[in-house]
């Protein structure tokens, strides 16, 4: 268990998935995981000296099974018991091959799981160093305006928040402010922020996100360089090439190694080039945000070049927003 | 919303470095910011101990809860601490379950 900073993630939709696979002599295996956004986020935290804690719902018998997982692999949940179950997903085969044979949505939160889960967020945000707002691929689990009151009231508490949104729930958390925004141009391009992926486009992008709210952003761009405006400056960043075995994750990752960023007092691009590597070397296996934290520390080191491309950008709009870096 | 018209009253001791607030009535978003600032007034004011007492407190939301830790905060910045007295049966229960009665001292 690491002993480092306390960073707190968001993770309304917790999933279990069930893997079948074969071995190397081709008979079948099964392998159960706990996963979705935050659970993968928090994996690469703790790999990179953080203790993250998973604050979520949890229902029913995926979320039963989920939550032993986590519990095996000594993950600190800040649990919810909620009266529906999660999702679950049922896959077969590995990679590329990968099929999902059933697929279960989690239900809505009632008002009352809603309020338990919101009041276990500020708890165990009270006394952290970091935030990470995921979201919720479902958007019936939970209203988008939890996201805006959950990055107001944590901003009132003083603590930076680092969001990896998107939709009405990027948008809600914008109106109130967030310090660290990672988003993909893939998803800037789906919620209309973008007409096309390119670089100009997503260097406008870094300027008009910082207008609508974030305090500093990080957007990645598949095998275009990642482009970043944090602090008084903007950034191209390009990592290594990599074999990619497991192609998912990769942005959770570089959310995880923003958050260590800024829990661990790391300056600006020390922490991007710890980002960066997180999510190349992510893809270079299986286990979804299980990369070594020694690895990733040593790649940020020697294999990202990172370039300032812009000196002395708009300053963000909001005055609500967090600081740049440290707790 | 203002939080004149939602329903609560507060009734505020203070001396020194100790202070009480007995709290009345319902603290939800409507309320909530005039708990917030009592709680930080009484700290600027130099209260480090505020015990609240929410026998009284028909019914807390999230919105009363961001009061609870803001106040927390606010005092454990200073030195202080935060302790809630005579909870509900559904108040004992939801700082339970949120995991607050571990952020500050909860007195039966």
């Amino acid at each position: 268990m690491a002993n480092g900073p306390r960073v707190v993630v968001f993770t309304p939709t917790p999933v279990l998935t069930v893997s079948i696979e074969r071995d190397t002599t081709g008979a079948e295996e099964v392998h159960l995981h706990a996963g979705g956004q935050g659970v993968w986020v928090a994996r690469m935290l703790r790999s990179l000296g953080c203790e993250p804690i998973v604050c979520g719902p949890f229902g029913g018998e995926p979320g039963a099974v989920a939550r032993s997982i986590l519990d095996r692999d000594g993950v600190v949940l800040a649990a919810v018991e909620v009266a529906r179950p999660n999702a679950a997903n049922v896959e077969e085969g590995a990679s590329e091959q990968r099929r999902s044979i059933v697929h279960t949505e989690p239900g809505p939160l009632d008002r009352h799981e809603l309020d338990d889960l919101y009041g276990v967020a500020l708890s165990a945000a009270a006394d952290a160093a970091a935030v990470v707002l995921t979201g919720s691929v479902w958007p019936h689990v939970l209203p988008a305006e939890t996201f805006g009151r959950l990055a107001s009231d944590l901003g009132a508490l003083g603590v930076p928040v680092v969001a990896d949104l998107s939709g009405d729930q990027l948008r809600d958390a914008l109106d109130h402010g967030v310090a660290v925004l990672k988003i993909s141009d893939e998803e800037l391009e789906r919620d209309g922020l973008i007409v096309r992926r390119g670089e100009a486009e997503a260097r406008q992008a870094l300027h008009d996100l910082r207008e609508r709210g974030a305090r500093d952003v990080v957007i990645s761009r598949a095998h275009e360089p990642v482009l970043a405006a944090v602090g008084g400056r903007a950034y191209r960043l390009d990592g290594p090439s990599l074999e990619v075995v497991e192609a998912r994750g990769s942005g959770d990752s570089m959310t995880a190694a923003i958050a260590a960023g800024i829990a661990l007092g790391l300056d600006a691009e020390v922490m991007l080039r710890l980002a960066v590597a997180a999510g190349a070397v992510n893809v270079t296996r299986h286990g979804l945000g299980g990369a070594d934290g020694d690895v990733v520390r040593r790649l940020a080191e020697t294999s990202v070049r990172i370039e300032v491309i812009e000196d002395g950008p708009s300053e963000p709009r909001s005055s609500r927003s967090r600081p740049s870096a440290g707790p | 919303m203002p939080d004149e018209l939602g329903p609560i009253e507060l009734t505020v001791a203070h001396s020194d470095a100790v202070a009480s607030v007995k709290v009345r009535g319902e603290v939800d978003i409507h309320t909530c910011g005039e708990l917030e600032r009592t709680l930080t007034e009484l700290a600027e004011l130099g209260a480090r101990t505020i015990t609240i007492d929410v026998s009284q407190v028909a019914f807390i939301d999230s919105s009363g809860l961001r009061a609870l830790v803001v106040g927390h905060k606010v005092l454990q910045d200073q030195g202080g601490s935060l302790v809630i007295s005579n909870p509900s049966a559904s108040t004992a229960r939801l700082l339970e379950v949120t995991g607050l009665d571990g952020l500050f001292e909860v007195e039966a």
